[in-house]
């Protein structure tokens, strides 16, 4: 089955260390909607879920794309979700996730500047219907993204999350 | 073609559902189309659960002014005044709360794959996603048709969840098992054709005892606690309660329904609803306005009738005669006594175990903070039931999660396993559990950050957790975002409603304090509004109140007899320091809401959807206007004249101002203009003016402007309440008849 008529991607962007707390990233997340932070998204509002165990704990909600103080795992990270919006096949709309998360990690290190983000991220497709969690849509995954985070300089580690019912996903690391 | 989830799942949903969802599908084509009125549509989407949320009219206050948000879809609506593009709330209805583990992992995926990965359970056993996009919201019915899921009905001006006590079937204290008659309850009222044509939405709650405040019956349009009289099963029947602006304690219509006559009851009440229930004013259609209107006399005379005029339904009693048994639950494991373990799990079991009915069994509340978990952790959540437990969980009234079944030797296991969830929180049903509405975050008609608010309560609290002395532990705290009261804050002991104030020519977020309200007996009495104070000086505020009652109790004496025997003016002298924020040089965060960090607006305000449909914004604005001519009163009561008469000015300004909007005018905050817009728009244009009374009550507004500059005394105050009370009936008259002047305009068109 092809995974390419799936539409959700989720890319995260671990950090290793000097990670703020949640509260502080609030205002921040203000800013970037009143500078329009990323071009020909629109982003809404920032939703304040600090309190949820190993949430989304700084939501910014756009229209298309989705930006989260993001502690999944209980990992701290960065993560860009493009829900809707983008014409294009799904490594088009991975490779644009991972330009507008470029961005948004470049402008968190300025926020943060004590922030060190690590060299490995996950790259998820929240779609069961097009991409459901299997062996076979991993192997799919893995080939279909290669070729994109190569040219990051990351390689597949291997899956994401182990849940078997959490979204197909995987880990990559600098190669 | 790419596969859809509507031809993969067409198979596994009932034809009836699939239908539904397919006609729900046509219909949002049909609207981008341009086929559909905007209020019909929205009506259509409301009665299948989709709501606005907070922006969607297209605007937001990023904290330098409200900005457009430009949209993709430009002109194209939902509704009207909502945007098609701005994302949106699906509620999902859990009738009674109650839910299979395969449903909780289906809403798991929906929440991760159209919402935000965010499950939110709601003081009426919902669980809501936020963020969701329209166009998404039938493949989202199609896979909780699945599970066996219909968000039919989940809003709009119908039959809302059926809500149950979560221990129904496992609890010592109750009567007997309510779970079949909610579930029957549940299903015969579904689409029912009597309860199509409601002015206003209905709630119906069930509780197994009187005494406990699980099912809160006491504040629902219809309740029903399980009751055994000469040996028969059947239900005290209680009606019109609400809670709202003006909180309404349900009367009795039945000292005794017995149980074959509760489906039959229940539809005739909801005819007699539907047929003299008001239509046109939003603001007075619940059935308590009908209740206090027609008296419970009346009232309990025009159920009978109607309940004799019904046509026999063999579903009445079907569910008694065969019993369904697909909602029994079986424990999984042998009973055993409570096994014991550490301290942290022994603390945890001190508040959030409770032991069933059932010898060796017990059911664990799992607190979640502001109501919210994760994709993840509901999919950890069902994994751990479904092997310790069983098969179902169930939402609690107080935002929390309950699973039942549990043998007592597997306690700790459980304990392990939700705390590397996450989910092993202390403190259930305890002043650190708190209650929130959505408020700002997300609700359209927000004043004030509630869950911000609540949010930095429970985090102080959690830290001095240790310290807080027993009886303050107790205690319970609730906020709402505006007076709708969705936060349920009139019956906790410290209960906190969103409000705003003018300062130095800046707007700051507000809270009515609210205090000894009852939580037990089905929430058996509403607290006392004391006084409204900065939303930042409210943790500063509840230390206070809660240091002032441990110092000064009386031996044995509850929180809510205490506030009750200080009194409120005694408490509002406690909390005067508070009144007043700093200037805004002084201290600016007073002027920014808790989380947030903008400065303090209420700009964003929009159409009400949250409080159940699409209301205008006019009807909230005589709301709160009849809110404040009842402080007004309560002023007047206590002895303070300048502030009643002062009071009953600023509900006749409220009033004054809604209207001026509602016409097209604008208006400053400021009394001055108030008068002078009111006198503008709705006096010199005659719209105000009655056919027999003509300008009198209109005038009324200007004397009482007038009389400001005046001496104070009982006698005036007495006069201007009275008066007021006056002009607030005519602006709602007033409102009324351009209200169908627009209606016949419409129709002509
Ligand atoms: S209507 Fe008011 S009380 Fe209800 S959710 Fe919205 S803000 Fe809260």
């Amino acid at each position: 089955m092809s995974l390419q008529p799936a539409k959700r991607v989720l890319i995260k962007r671990f950090i290793e260390s000097g990670a703020p707390e949640s509260e502080e990233v609030v205002p921040p997340f203000h800013q970037w909607i009143r500078d329009a932070l990323i071009e020909g998204e629109l982003l809404i509002d920032v939703a304040d879920y600090a309190h949820v165990h190993e949430g989304p704990s700084v939501l910014l909600v756009g229209h298309g794309i989705d930006i989260a103080f993001d502690h999944g795992l209980g990992r701290p990270g960065i993560y860009v979700f493009r829900k809707r919006g983008f014409d294009g096949d799904l490594d088009a709309r991975i490779e644009n996730a991972l330009q507008i998360l470029n961005v948004a990690v470049a402008r968190f290190e300025k926020d943060f500047p004590e922030v060190k983000f690590s060299d490995e991220l996950s790259l998820s497709i929240v779609d069961r219907l097009h991409a459901p969690n299997t062996d076979a849509g991993f192997e799919d995954l893995k080939s279909l993204s290669a070729p994109i985070l190569e040219q990051q300089g990351l390689a597949v580690v291997g899956r994401h999350n182990p849940h078997p019912g959490a979204a197909l996903g995987l880990l990559a690391k600098n190669s | 073609m790419s596969r859809t989830w509507k031809t993969t799942l067409a198979d596994e949903i009932s034809s009836e559902l699939r239908t539904e969802i397919d006609t729900f599908e046509q219909q949002i084509e049909a609207k981008k189309a341009g086929r559909i009125h905007d209020k019909i549509f929205a009506e259509t989407r409301l009665r299948r659960g989709v709501y606005g949320q907070r922006y969607d009219n297209g605007f937001r206050n990023d904290g330098d002014g409200p900005k457009a948000l430009a949209f993709p879809c430009g002109d194209l609506t939902k509704g009207p005044d909502t945007v098609w593009d701005a994302p949106g709330m699906q509620r999902i209805k859990i009738p009674y709360g109650r839910m299979t583990v395969a449903q909780l992992r289906e809403m798991a995926d929906l929440a991760e794959e159209y919402s935000d990965a965010i499950l939110h359970v709601t003081t009426r056993q919902d669980i809501q996603l936020h963020f969701v996009h329209i166009e998404d919201a039938p493949d989202m019915h199609r896979r909780l048709a699945k599970v066996g899921i219909t968000t039919r009905e989940a809003c709009g001006n119908s039959v809302r969840n059926v809500t149950a006590c979560q221990f129904a079937g496992v609890c010592s204290t109750q009567t007997f098992d309510v779970t079949p008659h909610a579930d029957a309850a549940t299903q015969f009222l579904l689409g029912h054709p009597d309860v199509q044509d409601f002015g206003r939405k209905f709630k119906i709650a069930f509780s197994g005892c009187h005494g406990e405040p699980c099912g809160l019956v006491t504040f629902h349009d219809l309740g029903a606690v399980a009751k055994i009289q000469d040996g028969k099963r059947g239900f005290e029947l209680v009606v019109g309660g609400g809670l709202g602006a003006v909180p309404v304690k349900a009367a009795v219509l039945m000292e005794f329904c017995p149980e074959e006559e509760l489906l039959p009851v229940s539809q005739a009440v909801c005819r007699v609803f539907a047929r003299l229930g008001e239509k046109d004013s939003r603001a007075r259609a619940r059935i308590k306005f009908l209740v206090q209107k027609v008296g419970i006399e009346k009232f309990r005379e025009l159920v009978a009738e109607e309940r004799a005029a019904l046509r026999d339904d063999p579903r009445w009693t079907a569910f008694l005669e065969t019993p369904d048994t697909s909602f029994e639950e079986k424990p999984k494991f042998d009973p055993a006594p409570r096994a014991s373990g550490d301290a942290e799990y022994e603390a945890w079991c001190a508040t959030n175990l409770r032991e069933q009915s059932q010898e060796g069994y017990f059911v664990a509340t799992l607190t979640l903070p502001l109501g919210d978990l994760t994709s993840h952790q509901s999919r950890l959540l069902a994994d751990i039931t479904e092997e310790l437990a069983g098969d179902t969980l169930r939402c609690t009234v107080e935002q929390n999660l309950a699973i039942r079944w549990l043998s007592g030797s597997d306690l700790p296991k459980l304990h392990a396993a939700l705390k590397a969830a996450g989910l092993a929180e202390g403190g259930a049903g305890t002043i650190t559990d708190l209650t929130s509405c959505p408020g700002t975050d997300t609700c359209k008609l927000g004043i004030s950050a509630s869950r911000g608010l609540t949010g930095e309560l429970r985090k102080r609290l959690n830290v001095m957790q240790n310290d807080l002395d027993p009886e303050v532990k107790k205690l319970r705290i609730k906020a709402s975002g505006c007076f709708n009261s969705c936060g349920q804050h009139h019956v906790s002991d410290l209960g906190f409603l969103g409000v705003s104030r003018n300062v130095g020519g800046r707007k700051v977020p507000y809270f009515n304090v609210v205090v000894g309200g009852e939580w037990t007996n089905n929430g058996g009495s509403y607290g006392m509004v004391v006084t409204a104070i900065p939303s930042k000086s409210v943790p500063e505020a509840i230390n206070l109140l809660t240091n002032t009652y441990l110092e000064q109790k009386e031996q044995d004496e509850s929180f809510q007899d205490f506030v009750a025997r200080l009194g409120k003016p005694e408490i509002r002298k406690l909390l005067k320091p508070f009144t007043k924020p700093p200037s805004y040089e002084e201290d600016p965060s007073f002027y920014s809401d808790w989380g947030d960090p903008r400065e303090y607006g209420i700009g964003d305000l929009g159409i009400g959807e949250c409080a159940g449909e699409i209301v205008p914004f006019v009807e909230f604005g005589l709301q709160a206007s009849e809110l404040e001519l009842d402080q007004a009163q309560d002023l007047f009561d206590q002895g303070q004249y300048e502030e009643a008469q002062k009071r009953a000015f600023a509900a006749m300004a409220t009033a004054a101002k809604a209207l001026v909007r509602h016409v097209g005018g604008q208006v400053r905050d400021d009394a001055e203009d108030a008068v002078t817009q009111f006198r503008t728009h709705l006096y010199d244009t005659e719209l105000f003016f009655d056919r027999y009374a003509k300008g009198k009550f209109g005038r009324y507004f200007f004397t009482a402007f007038e009389a400001l500059q005046a001496d104070f005394s009982e006698q005036s105050a007495h006069r201007h309440l009275d008066e007021a009370r006056l002009f607030f009936e005519a602006s709602h008259s007033c409102y009324e008849r351009l209200a169908a002047a627009a209606a016949t305009e419409g129709a002509a068109e």
